[in-house]
């Protein structure tokens, strides 16, 4: 009776484990399989900024993909240190953002163009885990939960089929840069 | 050899249990009280935020990675029409609507999860690229071929269908009324093979 009893127990025990492990692994294997189809694709540099061009079929490499964005994006490394990301505004599009999303997927940090003020350029410092941001700054701070990270700045295009538009608002982005912080 | 047995079974057992529920909770999409559903769309209470639930943070990283918190973006997702009945290649469809409570705003169309090819180009209508009637109304045909106004094709195979709407910086009552605000309408036309 006692070795049923325990045989019972292991067993809910061992589901239980499982369940809870699959599902708070979920958001890192997640992040996982996009960084390693993303790393095939465009063979990604820790903390370098790329440029990527509107997704497309059979390309589209994040499922539910929004079409109408252009990307600059970067898997970033904090154990290096933290990092300063820098860019002005784009003239052209309909909006634009800069966030970065944890190794578990949760979004850290949103900046958007309403955020910055008008012909000044987003300037934001980035910081990992156990990093102690300067008191003072004429950055943002962007405080991020794990060391490893992803940074993506979005901006919409007033019309994907367009391609004299998209290749202008794509040189704007390309003026972003990622460096280590000062 | 069968208490061996035993335990080995109960293991197997034990993971597959433990694996199943996983997959099934997070694919229901976590809490009772996690999705907001308006007609035809859903979309998740705290999609892109830290303070999901963990079927629900699971559920939004394998389906929609990086999405941003509703005060950023609201996505709704609609896999059915008005009626309740899932999306099908062989049926065709309008979506209509009017001006959205947003900076900007998209319609986009999926299979399975990613876009779908076409000859066009055409992914996704959207504020700044749709026909709007005099009166402000829109209308975006939904079918195989890819025909009628503001199309957007289904393709050449079948799938699961979805169409996702995203309202960019959503004015500040959206987000309080996520289940009642006015979403464009999915009518189910023709379908072939059937005289609906």
């Amino acid at each position: 009776m006692n070795r049923t009893l325990a045989l019972v127990l292991y067993g809910i025990g061992l589901a239980l484990i499982s369940h809870f492990a699959i599902v708070f692994a979920a958001p890192y294997l997640a992040t996982d399989v996009v960084i390693a189809r993303i790393d095939k694709v465009r063979a990604l540099t820790p903390n370098e900024l790329r440029v990527a061009p509107p997704t497309s079929p059979p390309r589209d490499l994040v499922p539910m993909g929004n079409a109408d964005t252009i990307t600059a994006s970067s898997w970033l490394d904090l154990r290096q240190g933290p990092l300063l990301f820098e860019a002005p505004l784009p003239r052209r599009g309909e909006y634009w953002s800069v966030s970065i999303f944890a190794h578990d997927s949760d979004t850290d940090f949103i900046m958007s163009d309403r955020d910055v003020q008008a012909g000044e350029p987003a300037r934001v410092l980035i910081y990992g885990p156990g990093q102690v941001p300067p008191i003072q700054s004429d950055a943002i701070i962007a405080r991020v939960s794990t060391e490893r990270a992803f940074l993506l700045v979005r901006a919409i295009m007033r019309d994907r089929n367009d391609n004299a538009d998209v290749e202008a608002l794509s040189a704007e982005l390309r003026q972003a840069t990622l460096r280590p912080a000062p | 050899m069968g208490k061996v047995f035993r335990w080995v079974a109960t293991t197997v057992v034990a993971l597959a249990l433990g694996a199943g529920s996983a997959a099934a909770l997070i694919n229901f999409g976590g809490a009772f009280d996690a999705r907001i559903v308006n007609g035809a769309w859903e979309t998740g209470r705290h999609t892109g935020s830290a303070s999901a639930d963990p079927y629900s943070r699971a559920r939004g990283a394998i389906y929609g990675l990086w999405g941003l918190p509703p005060s950023e973006v609201v996505y709704y997702t609609a896999l059915q029409d008005d009626t309740g009945q899932p999306l099908q290649r062989s049926c065709s469809y309008q979506v209509s609507g009017g001006a959205l409570p947003a900076r900007w705003w998209s319609v986009t169309l999926y299979r399975d999860y990613f876009l779908i090819e076409n000859p066009a180009r055409r992914y996704s209508w959207s504020s700044t690229t749709i026909d709007v009637a005099p009166a402000g109304n829109w209308r975006i045909d939904v079918n195989a071929a890819g025909e009628g106004d503001n199309a957007l094709p289904m393709g050449e195979r079948d799938g699961v269908f979805a169409l996702s709407l995203r309202l960019y910086q959503p004015l500040p009552q959206v987000l309080d009324n996520r289940a009642t605000i006015e979403l464009p309408a999915i009518h189910r036309g023709a379908c072939q093979g059937s005289s609906s």
